[in-house]
């Protein structure tokens, strides 16, 4: 008699598919003040402890390219027997000063010889022109950050999208098509699994499943049957969404969301 | 010696030729310094050695003083501290990330079992797609693809 | 003799057969005692007892050791990727609901019909030549990860020529900044010309920073440029979480350190990479691999 009875409850039970779509961050995070001393302080005495450079391997006796590169170099003091050395008697090997980290300078080629090693490399700027904007529906801003969609309902405001399970097909297939029902089809992502991530229990007696997927390329834009539902859409960094939702639903969703 | 064995050879000639086997003498270098015989491949080979090798290379040991020393080892000590708060506050997340992902399937199974055969399938194996980049120090030219058409 | 021992078994059950089984007094046997003496077992290291090298008795992570070396120098933003996004990926797509330990295969008892089976060996497995471990389920604390990346390159013309190994040698040291080791032929193999204790090649295991952008490099320089390069052979893999793969001689040359100085690199050498991570299968280890930008030839398994 329970198996029935189990079936007819499981239809009654209202279920949503929830899809957290991620653009993870294009660039590294940013490093706290500690790691960055650390790690400097590393690299320093690591180039202390490096072996001297062996310049007669690259380039070859004679040339003009050893020449050019030996010409750059700082030349160390050289030791003197008649000379007191407040700071140590220089020992010199190999053209380096050994107590001391050596440093390698590569000759800067003139303009227009221009070859592409030794050009200075330009970097692109990590505040883009959508966070000076200020622009939460573009996918090229906070770079340093993992993004998640949201959308607004209009009738209950902020959330992730959230899509009812009708004909019992998979919660990931579900999620993926109302993305492409809400957002248009030219979109690219990729579901990280077919098992839901966490559930909610709502009062009503609805669950609430989440779904994981990234973003790959394309764009969501809100299509025009669903802009009676939706009135607008971000993409918003782990911080801002917790501006965006009430403090509950937050709780139960914040372990979803990289820092 | 030599000068000896000259004076000896005059005297007599047998004890000469005895002496000159076990001595024997250098006259002056007419071959160029061994180079001759050395080929260009056994250069580049000999000269591949000695980049490999840490003959005249390595740099002074350190010598820390008994202040740097603690100095380095407080660091260290706060460095790997560190660490560790970091590896935990990961496992914590990790940890309750796995704890809820087991009760949405336990709860998965009670409300639709077909659901969660769907969702309970094998996916060892599965394949990241290529486009999912690793975060590089600095932004690329284009920052995102836009115009992906199905 | 056979009809006693089963008169035994039925009398007595196996296991009192097997005490009693020697009548010989203990008196008869020679007098010597097979248990080893513990004293000789312990090792001294004397080296640690004097106080002429207290220099170099420190840890190699200790900064007074002349082997240190500092370990994080700067920012592994591969290492970064994988705890910040990978990891939790990886543990949703290896989770499976209701897991339990899967056994490996293990030593088979034996049966004990036979006296002659008192303190055997067990038996092998059933289709192994060893134990296997056993596969756990994936939890927070056992989400693979990558261990060490060992670069093999065997040369196969050193036979000959032995000063090849020293260039094979110096092409992994340029390739990865690391100091690797020359290798030595196991055995004689009269067929392939191999003596034993000849150097073949050269090897070099890296971690940790190295090993991060050595996968970079890789996976952002070298593979794209390769033409038409399918990716990781499905098929790869040991069966306890490690991958390998190879690149070619020419292959090897679209890594910068040879392509901008390639007079000095007349010849090359391939090389296997062996990928190590701590997966338990081949396919956690497919999975962990294909995350790090590296490509898997999956047309076949699309077909199928």
């Amino acid at each position: 008699m329970s198996a029935p009875t189990r079936t007819a409850f499981s239809k009654a039970v209202p279920i949503r598919a929830n899809l957290i779509l991620s653009r993870i961050p294009l660039v590294v995070p940013e490093q706290t003040k500690m790691e960055k001393q650390y790690h400097e302080y590393q690299n320093e005495i690591e180039r202390r402890l490096m072996w001297t450079f062996p310049a007669y391997h690259y380039f070859k006796k004679g040339t003009l390219s050893e020449h050019k590169f030996l010409s750059v170099q700082k030349k160390p003091t050289i030791k003197n027997p008649d000379v007191w050395y407040p700071k140590g008697v220089p020992d010199i090997q190999h053209g380096r000063e050994r107590s001391k980290a050596q440093e390698v300078i590569l000759p800067q080629s003139e303009k227009g010889e221009g070859t592409n090693i030794t050009r200075p490399v330009e970097k692109n700027p990590i505040i883009t022109a959508a966070d000076e904007a200020g622009d939460i529906s573009s996918l090229e801003r906070r770079l340093r950050n993992t993004l998640y969609l949201l959308v607004k309902y209009k009738k209950s405001g902020w959330d992730f999208p959230k899509f009812g399970v009708k004909d019992s097909s998979p919660l990931g297939v579900v999620a993926e098509d109302g993305l492409r029902m809400i957002g248009g089809d030219n979109i690219s992502t990729w579901t990280v699994s077919q098992k839901p991530a966490a559930v909610i229990k709502s009062n009503d007696g609805s669950y609430d499943f989440f779904i994981k997927s990234h973003i790959l390329a394309g764009k969501f834009d809100i299509t025009k049957d669903s802009k009676t539902d939706i009135a607008e859409y971000a993409w918003l960094t782990r911080k801002e969404i917790e501006e965006k939702l009430s403090k509950e639903y937050f709780q139960e969703t914040q372990h979803l969301l990289t820092k | 010696m030599l000068s000896v064995s000259c004076v000896k050879s005059n005297q007599k000639n047998i004890m000469t030729s005895w002496v000159k086997s076990l001595n024997q003498v250098r006259y002056k270098r007419t071959k160029s310094k061994g180079s001759s015989s050395i080929t260009p491949q056994t250069q580049r080979i000999i000269t591949q050695l000695s980049v490999l090798s840490a003959r005249k290379k390595q740099p002074k040991m350190l010598k820390l003083s008994k202040e740097d020393l603690i100095k380095h080892q407080t660091i260290q000590t706060a460095w790997n501290t560190y660490q560790d708060i970091l590896q935990n506050e990961r496992q914590t997340m990790l940890k309750l990330q796995y704890n809820k992902m087991d009760e949405a399937m336990t709860i998965l199974k009670d409300i639709s079992p077909k659901l969660y055969n769907q969702a309970n399938i094998d996916e060892s194996g599965k394949v990241f797609p290529m486009e999912m980049r690793v975060p590089t120090d600095y932004p690329p030219r284009k920052l995102w693809y836009y115009d992906y058409k199905k | 003799m056979v009809r006693t021992i089963s008169s035994m078994k039925t009398l007595v059950g196996p296991k009192s057969a097997f005490r009693n089984f020697t009548t010989t007094p203990l008196s008869n046997k020679a007098a010597c005692s097979l248990v080893p003496p513990v004293h000789h077992l312990v090792k001294i290291d004397k080296s640690k007892l004097t106080t002429r090298f207290d220099g170099f008795k420190f840890e190699k992570d200790d900064i007074r050791s002349p082997a240190y070396r500092p370990k994080d120098t700067r920012q592994d933003r591969l290492r970064e990727h994988y705890l910040n996004t990978l990891q939790s990926d990886i543990l949703l797509i290896n989770y499976k609901h209701n897991a339990t330990v899967e056994k490996g295969l293990k030593n088979r008892e034996w049966d004990g019909t036979s006296p002659y089976q008192i303190n055997r060996p067990m038996k092998k497995p059933k289709g192994s030549k060893s134990e296997l471990p056993d596969t756990h389920p994936i939890k927070w604390n056992n989400i693979p990860g990558l261990k060490s990346i060992t670069l093999n390159c065997y040369v196969r013309d050193a036979r000959e020529n032995e000063m090849l190994t020293i260039s094979a040698a110096l092409q992994l040291q340029q390739l990865t900044g690391c100091k690797p080791k020359i290798i030595y032929s196991k055995s004689d193999v009269p067929n392939w010309k191999i003596r034993k204790g000849h150097a073949m090649g050269a090897k070099v295991t890296l971690e940790g920073y190295e090993m991060s952008q050595f996968l970079s490099t890789l996976s952002e320089i070298v593979l794209p440029r390769i033409r038409e390069y399918k990716g990781i052979s499905m098929s790869s893999g040991d069966r306890f979480g490690g991958i390998a793969f190879g690149l070619n001689e020419e292959e090897v040359k679209f890594f910068p350190e040879i392509d901008l100085n390639q007079d000095l690199w007349p010849k090359t050498f391939g090389m296997h990479i062996n990928v190590n991570t701590t997966a338990q299968t081949n396919e956690q280890a497919r999975t962990l691999i294909s995350s790090l930008q590296i490509p898997f030839n999956t047309e076949n398994e699309q077909r199928m």
